[in-house]
């Protein structure tokens, strides 16, 4: 519902339609709504009839999207209370936490990505990944393959309390999913990136080699990018970590010195296979990630276009 | 080292644990955080855990160091200068002072009320302190002359300031001053030094020189001290100051013999003669005199006074006595305890320690005498002409009061067999009489000895029977007594008089009447005796020869009171005398309490106690404020001590008595003093401060400044409270949390643009 929500709430003109740049060939017209880019608006219909009908392009390629959301034990953690972020009216989530996770955020995006690319007919599909995948849903389109997508992700064991913790992989996972994709495809990867550099170098190449595209969202909480704690506890790992007593404040410098250092060099990598980032923590609206991912399919499709 | 404040350092020492505590104490349990980035976590602590550990650590260190500098600053150690690089000795002067803290020095010179002697002595002793200076490397100690001599600076300090607080902490005593003692310490002190420093060294000896500070009638040892010494001294004051003194409370009874009897309440007071000095004899003087019992606890609980007198100095008269008659509480009264009587007078003089006495009195339910001698007694119903020396003794003792219809009971007297005395029995005796000597088997000899030794009485009577002479040596061996008795018996060709020897302290109750009741007394037979020791004293004497001798043997404390006449009508007709009853029961009750030993000893003088005694603790100090000290060295502070032992068993109560011959305040003459010092130092190297009394700290253009010690201390600390600072805003977690702002801003504002 979130994700129909804010997709919807795009479309309704609040922020850029992640509808623009469509494709060249027109198909027919539909009325404008508040938000429509006005070149697109049939100028010689509204002279003709006084109202304003924008032209509708049919797209000459399909470009499917999968949508690869990372289960690892550390996209189990966040610091932003679940009431906030829900927009559901819940204190918890339906597994009993009381904070809204980087899966959740993950989740919602994940969900909002599959809706607009069903509805513009595209196929949608879903690998949700940790050390492996742990589950995949084949690509399919039409009205009926969001409501799959999304039950996946809610239910998803991985994220239950009391699950198995599990590392990020994302190479063994790439290896996994691009052994059974045959068409060109947008892989989707929504991750916190948590992994070694060189297994994150591997899987870029892996998937430019096979010639799809990749946008990678990285989603971190908003705590882990600033580390704000200020007393000395016993800090535990999500994945299998030891146990590690420290004073935060004696340390934040560092942490966060490496964390930028990890970022930067996940940019660059992913830069250099031109391949999109895009950071997202939790705290903040989806939607610019979403119109982002719109431009980015467009453009994909137009230079499909043109050969 | 030593400290002049080491109490304080050992508190700033201790304080260390507190920063060590706080380490521990900041890593107390805390809820664990689960988080998601816990990879960075990890590094971050890796690249920063030497770093950090290290840091830390050192700011650890560098805070116990604080605390143990500035323990060190407090603590103020005495340190020789030879520490910081100036060689021991080398090139500084040493000051040894030795202040005068007697009791005469807490006379007030000039006009009642003034500054005592000592104020000025310890500003004098500063004053000279005063030009000495750390920056030349002097150095000070400092000698008090109290007997017993004490050293509260032992070894040449450049601490100066440090000397100083000492002067000004020194407190008068009660005793006289032992100059020979403080001089010979000084020397020893000197002996320490490198022989280059002992040139450079000087003794100034601080005192009044008032005659109750030092005896300078005997001439001092002398002290063969290194060439190149110094001595300076203080003049003489100029004038005596006006001072009375107590000096004597002589209960007439040493052992108070109460029985637990109400009908006997006519008997808890004692008589108390108190004897008084003064210097000033120029007008009649009263003085009040007030009488407090205090026991084992503390001061009487019955009051604050309880009996006055007045002592009245006629014109011209430096003395006065005066008999009171002082109540005893009876609570304070229990068998085997003691009882302190403290006189005390308020002259308005210049001497206030010595205003006060004390006397010690023991107090016992009942005295048990036992009767060497065989056979039944009669029932004293018979001829007395008939009695034997053993009826008489007993009927002396244990006389029946007709009045009460009943035998007084506060003396029992029980008949033993001279031959086979049981052991325990002679051991629960105060007295043994007796009157068949000839008769005593060895072990009863013994056992004699064995009372003598634990400060019983044994009263000794000659045979009234011809016996063999050889039972006088055997006794007088067994004994340990230095008498020589004759071979045999003397009948003398008429009836002599008895006249009275030194009656003091045995028969004091009974002196006034003594002549009165001795007159009708004659001897007709005597056993003499040939040798006498000479710190013996005859009670009685019939013409030159001795009738009753008391003394002591010479390895115990009781006492022997020997008769060369025997209680028989055939001897003399003493025992069918009214002196015979009082006689015999005064030297038992008299004699008892004086063979248990003194329980009193003067101010800085030998003590009295027992040697299993380890501590003192002060029952009744008047005008002090005394400290519980060592039992192994003399009291200097008069007053009524508790003495126990090392299991806090208390052993009695004693009597510290301010040294009167201490209190004379009559200045010597400076020639007189010259003499003496030169005596004991040498005349070459004396010389009078006459001008240090008058002049001020700094006249000379130096002053005592900090010393290396404290200078250093000081700047140590210093280094040290600015290494922490920095330190502690190196590892600061709010230094490091402000320079790193998250990354959320700079993901926003990428995103931005």
């Amino acid at each position: 519902m979130r994700a129909k929500m804010i997709v919807e709430g795009l479309s309704s003109g609040q922020h850029r339609s992640p509808f623009q740049g469509f494709s060249v060939e027109f198909a027919q017209h539909r009325p404008y709504v508040a938000g429509d880019d006005t070149r697109h608006i049939d100028w010689k219909v509204f002279g003709r009839t006084d109202r304003l009908q924008v032209k509708l392009y049919q797209q000459e390629t399909n470009l499917d999207l999968l949508v690869l959301v990372d289960s690892s034990g550390s996209m189990n953690y966040g610091s932003r209370p679940f009431a906030e972020a829900s927009g559901t009216g819940r204190e918890v989530s339906l597994d009993g936490r009381m904070n809204w996770t980087k899966f959740d955020h993950a989740t919602a995006l994940a969900a909002a990505l599959s809706y607009i690319t069903l509805r513009q007919g595209d196929r949608v599909g879903l690998v949700v990944f940790a050390d492996e995948v742990r589950m995949t849903i084949r690509r399919s389109s039409g009205k009926t393959a969001w409501r799959p997508i999304v039950s996946a992700l809610a239910t998803h064991p991985d994220q239950t309390p009391g699950g198995d913790p599990r590392p990020t992989d994302l190479g063994r996972a790439v290896d996994q999913i691009l052994a059974g994709v045959t068409n060109r495809c947008i892989l989707a990867v929504l991750t916190d990136l948590f992994t070694d550099t060189d297994k994150i170098r591997d899987a870029l190449a892996r998937v430019r080699h096979a010639g799809h595209d990749l946008i990678l969202f990285q989603i971190l909480d908003r705590s882990e990018l600033d580390f704000p704690f200020a007393e000395p506890a016993p800090f535990q790992g999500m994945e299998g970590e030891p146990e590690l007593r420290v004073d935060p404040r004696m340390i934040r410098e560092g942490y966060l010195e490496a964390l930028e250092k990890h970022m930067d060099e996940c940019k660059r990598l992913l830069r250099g296979f031109n391949f999109d980032h895009h950071l997202i923590h939790t705290h903040e609206w989806l939607g610019p990630s979403l119109a982002a991912f719109v431009a980015r399919r467009n453009a994909l499709l137009k230079r499909a276009k043109s050969g | 080292m030593p400290l002049l404040n080491p109490a304080l350092f050992a508190a700033g020492l201790a304080s260390v644990i507190v920063p060590i505590l706080v380490h521990f104490l900041l890593r107390r349990r805390r809820r664990p955080v689960a988080f998601g980035a816990m990879r960075f976590v990890l590094e971050a602590y890796r690249n920063q855990r030497r770093k950090t550990k290290f840091e830390q650590l050192v700011l650890l260190l560098v805070r116990c160091l604080v605390l143990v500098v500035a323990a060190f600053a407090v603590g103020r150690p005495l340190a020789r200068s030879g520490l910081f690089g100036t060689a021991p000795g080398a090139g500084g002067n040493t000051l040894i002072l030795i202040v005068d803290n007697s009791l005469t020095t807490t006379a007030t010179a000039g006009a009642v009320g003034g500054d005592p002697d000592i104020a000025a002595l310890k500003d004098s002793a500063q004053r000279l302190l005063g030009q000495l200076s750390t920056s030349r490397g002097d150095r000070a100690a400092l000698l008090t002359a109290a007997a017993p001599i004490d050293a509260p600076v032992p070894t040449p300090a450049s601490d100066l300031p440090g000397v100083m607080d000492a002067i000004r902490r020194i407190t008068p005593a009660d005793s006289s001053a032992d100059f020979a003692a403080a001089l010979a310490r000084a020397k020893e002190i000197i002996s320490t030094m490198p022989e280059a420093a002992q040139s450079r060294c000087t003794i100034a000896l601080c005192t009044a020189w008032r005659l109750g500070s030092a005896d300078l009638s005997k001439p001092g040892v002398p002290l063969s001290l290194p060439a190149g010494i110094r001595v300076v001294m203080l003049p003489p004051v100029e004038a005596a100051a006006p001072n009375v003194s107590i000096t004597s409370v002589e209960p007439l009874r040493a052992t108070l013999v109460m029985p637990d009897d109400p009908r006997a309440a006519d008997r808890t007071t004692i008589l108390v003669n108190v004897v008084a000095e003064r210097t000033d004899t120029a007008a009649s003087l009263t003085l009040p005199v007030r009488i407090a019992p205090v026991t084992a606890g503390s001061v009487s609980s019955s009051g604050t006074v309880q009996a006055t007198g007045s002592l009245v100095f006629a014109p011209g008269s430096a003395r006065a006595s005066v008999m009171i008659s002082a109540p005893v509480p009876a609570e304070a009264v229990r068998a085997g305890s003691n009882l302190a009587l403290v006189a005390s007078i308020d002259p308005n003089d210049s001497i206030a320690g010595d205003n006060f006495s004390v006397a010690i009195v023991a107090s016992r339910v009942q005295l048990r005498a036992g009767i060497f001698a065989q056979g039944r007694l009669a029932d004293a119903e018979g001829a007395i002409d008939r009695f034997s020396p053993a009826e008489w003794i007993s009927l002396a003792l244990s006389p029946e009061n007709s009045a009460l219809d009943r035998k007084l009971t506060e003396i029992e007297a029980v008949t033993l067999d001279p031959v086979s005395a049981p052991a325990p029995e002679v051991a629960g005796l105060d007295a043994a009489f007796v009157v068949a000597p000839h008769l005593l088997s060895e072990r009863t000899i013994k056992e004699l000895a064995g009372m003598l030794r634990a400060g019983k009485l044994v009263v000794v009577f000659p045979p009234s029977q011809p016996v063999s002479p050889a039972w006088a040596d055997t006794l007088a061996q067994g004994l340990n007594i230095g008498l020589g008795v004759r071979r045999e018996p003397l009948t003398l060709d008429r009836p002599q008089p008895l006249s009275i020897g030194q009656p003091r302290p045995l028969l004091q109750p009974i002196i006034g009447e003594l002549p009165g009741l001795l007159a009708p007394v004659t001897l007709t037979r005597t056993w003499p005796l040939e040798s006498v020791p000479q710190d013996w004293i005859s009670l009685l004497r019939s013409g030159d020869q001795p009738v009753v001798v008391s003394g002591r043997p010479p390895d115990s404390k009781g006492l022997v009171i020997w008769w060369t006449v025997a209680p028989d009508l055939m001897w003399t007709n003493l025992p069918a005398m009214p002196l015979f009853v009082p006689f015999v029961q005064e030297i038992l009750r008299q004699g008892v309490g004086s063979s248990a030993g003194s329980t009193e000893s003067v101010a800085g003088l030998i003590p009295a106690w027992p040697t299993s005694a380890s501590q003192l603790r002060p029952v009744d100090i008047p005008g002090r404020v005394a400290r519980p000290q060592s039992a192994t060295e003399p009291a200097r502070t008069a007053g009524v001590w508790r003495a126990i032992d090392s299991s806090s068993k208390t052993l009695g109560l004693f009597a510290v008595l301010p040294n009167t011959a201490a209190s004379a305040t009559e200045p010597a003459d400076r020639a007189r003093v010259s003499a003496w010092m030169s005596g004991v130092v040498g005349s070459g190297r004396l010389a009078w401060i006459d001008d240090a009394r008058s002049s001020s700290a700094g006249e000379d253009g130096t002053s005592t400044q900090r010393t290396p010690w404290d200078l250093w201390l000081l700047a140590g600390l210093a280094a040290f409270l600015v290494i922490e600072s920095i330190v502690a805003r190196r590892v600061s977690p709010w230094a490091a949390s402000a320079q790193a702002p998250g990354l959320s801003q700079s993901s926003r504002t990428e995103a931005a643009a």
